[in-house]
């Protein structure tokens, strides 16, 4: 189930809001992990049965990380969980890649296993390990309550689409946590918002990038046009889901660490992926870089650390080449600009920087969103008019028409300017008792008229 | 633990807090007590039911699936919901266009982009092939414009239709008949404002125009009849939006038109027949429009007993022709329309000798652009 669905806004949500909140407290975290368990069951009928695995067996292998504390067997649980957790990820998720780059390389012909991948596997998956590591690393006292622990791997809001949550952010909240009407309107603030970012943004724009592809007669502006509604719709797309997650959670009294933070108003590539998917590079950062040493030792090992972690970082978006390349892409953008380019970024203007930043992360965007290097090259050949195509045409004219206050709404809230209007004028607002609720009433209201008539509402990390 | 109710509490959490909770509750409340319709005559189609549920259907998906369209089809105020859509795209987004139709002043018009030759040289093809089958003396070919053909092609998306036109006309050795210069501004009234057909005027337009390519004076003598003052056309429920007026749908009489009869074969054991042209128990259908003819079938055929001629007359086509089909029927015996996406070409060739006829292919660009079974 997905948030921005008729059945999750007037079915489950409502149901499970009048089960959490009228149930007396010994009663909310099962409640929740029964609820959590049909709202992936609703999308993955047959792999809940994995999900369901992973929390079982790690939830063992923490105790006994804990109680075999320093000794081999500690570590020997330890691995045992990074094993099996990242062999349920690498089977399901990873098996048919590797043998079909086998395949390419040896000319073998080794059959694909063809397996549906679980929704959501690449996040619980990241979200368990936080868990187990953080346990052996003494991080997080061991949890010994089975419910809670699937609770917190099966929890709804994060669990399709992220933020990956760690287990080390929210195991207070987990044993023992408050609710209040501020949290409660907070979380309804972040939900409506996403949820407009999603299905009036994201859904909308995304029909310009499917315009942009599907095209019998291509330009130059309309592949410029295309790469800017893809970036808008991925960003509106994930990020909105990202604010759903942390206002349902926010409702529900979790306090999840933010996902996104403008990453559009970034001046470098490094600054864009502290602000790009923020748990997934700490995750990457805590578990895998820094525990390869980081920037510590040599150059070489660093240049490795970061090759390292921007392949699996490319490829944890899915198991595909054009992602790893995606990922690799980034690492190189990153080491350049550490050993090269960060002094020259700091004598141009600022605007240049911006304009550095988003051509980079366009071009980015053409690798992780077209799958064959043809498609790619084809399309960023259209962009840099090195095709045979005309600059501009009738198509690319019409739909920046019909496109220009949606792109226009999509490049301002990219900026901080309507959180920045939201926290000046909202508190000064004499009217805003009534004003602010009808403001979410009508943002309500509009995306349910979306989704009412709309086909178009892609779900976009089916391969995360 | 409770917070105490302080000023912020009280001008922005409770309210806000409240304002969800009355949505998602009376929402859903709302659209469980919502009785289920069978159809939405706005959008011209049959709404989907609750799904039945097994173990199998869960398992496999198909059970949470239909759950989704069902509940996007049958959510409480669904209508109300899709002229919401359509004014923030119109009004809010500035945009001409919402579901593929263009809202111009009180009109609506079908976003005609894209032509696709693979389907146009297929069309050609086959109407050579047939043109050959049939034996026939006298083929003619018209295509029929849709009325987006009017718009400026600089303000909107739109293709030039006459490019398909001109391609069948090029490839085909039937006589090429054109309609094509119908859909001009200026001509509005050819059209229903609420959908893509052309109108009576319209048609009698059309008929004028291949009455004299078939070596007849067209007959000009007609009394008019207005069946329906509220035709809701199929392109209404597409646009959703409070400026369309309703259509009037007007039938035609003289002594030639009101002394015909029709009959509809669905299949070779079922027909009907009646003593007109106009099907008037048709009128309360999904579509008013199937007043004209029926609506589709695979064979029509019309009689005119007071024909002066033995003259009779074969129509390929689609449904564009229910509405014309009479007009010329006045100078033929019989007409028969066959509709190639619902009966197969060798059928008719087998069962019908079409070399003593004269034979007329009459189709709409827009069927022509999207419909690879058009003439199978």
């Amino acid at each position: 189930m997905v948030f921005s669905s008729l059945e999750f806004l007037f079915r489950f949500l409502p149901v499970i809001l009048l089960l959490y909140f009228v149930a007396p407290r010994r009663l909310k975290n099962p409640i929740l992990l029964a609820g959590s368990l049909f709202f992936y069951a609703w999308g993955e009928p047959v792999f809940i049965v994995l999900m369901v695995l992973s929390s079982v067996v790690n939830y063992f292998l923490a105790i006994a990380i804990d109680r075999y504390r320093d000794t081999d067997k500690s570590r020997a649980a330890l691995i045992a969980s990074i094993v099996v957790s990242l062999g349920l990820l690498g089977f399901f998720k990873y098996a048919d890649f590797l043998i079909d780059s086998v395949n390419s390389v040896f000319g073998s012909d080794i059959g694909a296993l063809d397996l549906p991948l679980p929704i959501g596997i690449s996040f619980y998956t990241f979200q368990v390990l936080s868990y187990t590591i953080d346990v052996y690393r003494k991080n997080v006292p061991v949890q010994r309550n089975l419910i809670s622990l699937s609770m917190y791997i099966a929890l709804f809001p994060q669990l399709i689409a992220g933020p990956i949550v760690r287990y080390r952010s929210v195991a207070e909240d987990i044993n023992d946590r408050t609710h209040s009407v501020e949290m409660f309107s907070e979380g309804v603030h972040r939900f409506t918002m996403g949820l407009a970012k999603k299905v009036l943004i994201a859904n909308n724009i995304g029909l310009l990038w499917e315009s942009a592809i599907a095209t019998s007669e291509p330009s130059v502006m309309l592949a410029w046009l295309g790469i800017v509604a893809f970036s808008f719709q991925i960003y509106f797309d994930f990020s909105g889901y990202s604010d759903m997650a942390i206002g349902l959670g926010r409702m529900l009294g979790f306090r999840y660490g933010e996902n996104f933070n403008f990453p559009y108003v970034a001046q470098s590539v490094t600054e864009f992926w502290r602000r790009w998917h923020i748990s997934l590079g700490q995750w990457f950062r805590d578990y895998l870089y820094i525990p390869l040493g980081g920037n510590r030792g040599s150059k070489l090992m660093w240049v490795r650390n970061i090759f390292i972690v921007w392949f699996l970082t490319g490829l944890w978006h899915g198991a595909s080449w054009n992602f790893a390349i995606w990922g690799l892409y980034f690492g190189v953008l990153l080491l350049l600009e550490r050993l090269f380019v960060a002094d020259l970024l700091a004598r141009i203007p600022r605007l240049f920087r911006h304009i550095y930043l988003l051509l980079l992360v366009m071009i980015g965007w053409t690798i992780f969103q077209l799958e064959t290097p043809t498609e790619i090259f084809r399309y960023l050949g259209d962009m840099f008019g090195l095709t045979d195509i005309d600059i501009v045409n009738a198509e690319a004219w019409y739909l920046l028409k019909s496109n220009f206050i949606l792109l226009a709404l999509a490049v301002a809230g990219s900026t901080p300017i309507f959180k920045t209007l939201y926290a000046r004028i909202i508190p000064r607002l004499s009217g805003r008792a009534v004003a602010m609720p009808v403001y979410y009433a009508v943002l309500l209201l509009v995306s349910t008229a979306y989704l009412v008539d709309s086909s178009f509402n892609p779900f976009l990390y089916f391969r995360f | 633990m409770i917070t105490p109710l302080t000023t912020q509490l009280k001008t922005r959490h409770l309210p806000t807090a409240f304002v969800f909770l009355v949505f998602v509750f009376g929402m859903a409340a709302l659209s469980v007590l919502n009785d289920a319709a069978d159809v939405s005559t706005l959008e011209r189609r049959e709404l989907s039911q609750s799904p039945s549920v097994s173990f199998e259907r869960v398992v496999d998906g198909d059970f949470t699936e239909d759950y989704a369209e069902f509940l996007q089809d049958q959510m409480v105020f669904r209508d109300e919901f899709r002229f919401a859509k359509s004014f923030v795209e119109r009004q809010v987004l500035r945009r001409s266009e919402n579901n593929g139709v263009y809202v111009v002043g009180d009109r609506i018009y079908d976003k005609f982009y894209g032509i696709e030759d693979h389907f146009i040289d297929r069309a050609a093809r086959l109407i050579n092939e047939i043109t050959k089958d049939t034996r026939s003396a006298n083929v003619l070919l018209s295509i029929i414009p849709t009325k987006a053909q009017m718009l400026d092609r600089n303000k909107y998306l739109l293709s030039d239709q006459n490019e398909l036109a001109d391609t069948l006309k090029e490839n085909t050795e039937a006589v090429y008949v054109d309609l094509m210069g119908l859909a001009k501004a200026g001509n509005e009234r050819f059209y229903y404002a609420s959908d893509p057909h052309w109108t009576t005027q319209g048609a009698i337009a059309a008929y004028e125009i291949l009455a004299g390519a078939l070596g007849f004076q067209p007959v000009r003598d007609y009394e008019f009849e207005a069946v329906t003052d509220s035709f809701v056309g199929s392109d209404w429920g597409k646009a959703a939006s409070w400026s369309i007026d309703k259509d009037t749908i007007y039938l035609a009489h003289n002594d030639l038109l009101d002394g015909m009869s029709a009959c509809r074969f669905e299949s070779p054991e079922t027909s009907t027949c009646i003593d007109s042209v106009y099907f008037r128990d048709r009128g309360d259908d999904l579509d008013p429009y199937d007043v004209f003819l029926g609506g589709l079938s695979p064979i029509i055929a019309i009689e005119n007993p007071l024909a002066e001629t033995d003259r009779e007359l074969v129509i390929f086509k689609d449904s564009y022709a229910h509405s014309l089909a009479p007009f010329l029927a006045q100078h033929f015996k019989t007409v028969t329309l066959f509709d190639l996406r619902f009966v197969r070409r060798q059928f008719i060739l087998d069962n019908f000798d079409l070399s003593q006829k004269d034979v007329l292919f009459l189709y709409g660009t827009s069927v022509l652009n999207t419909d690879p079974q058009i003439l199978n």
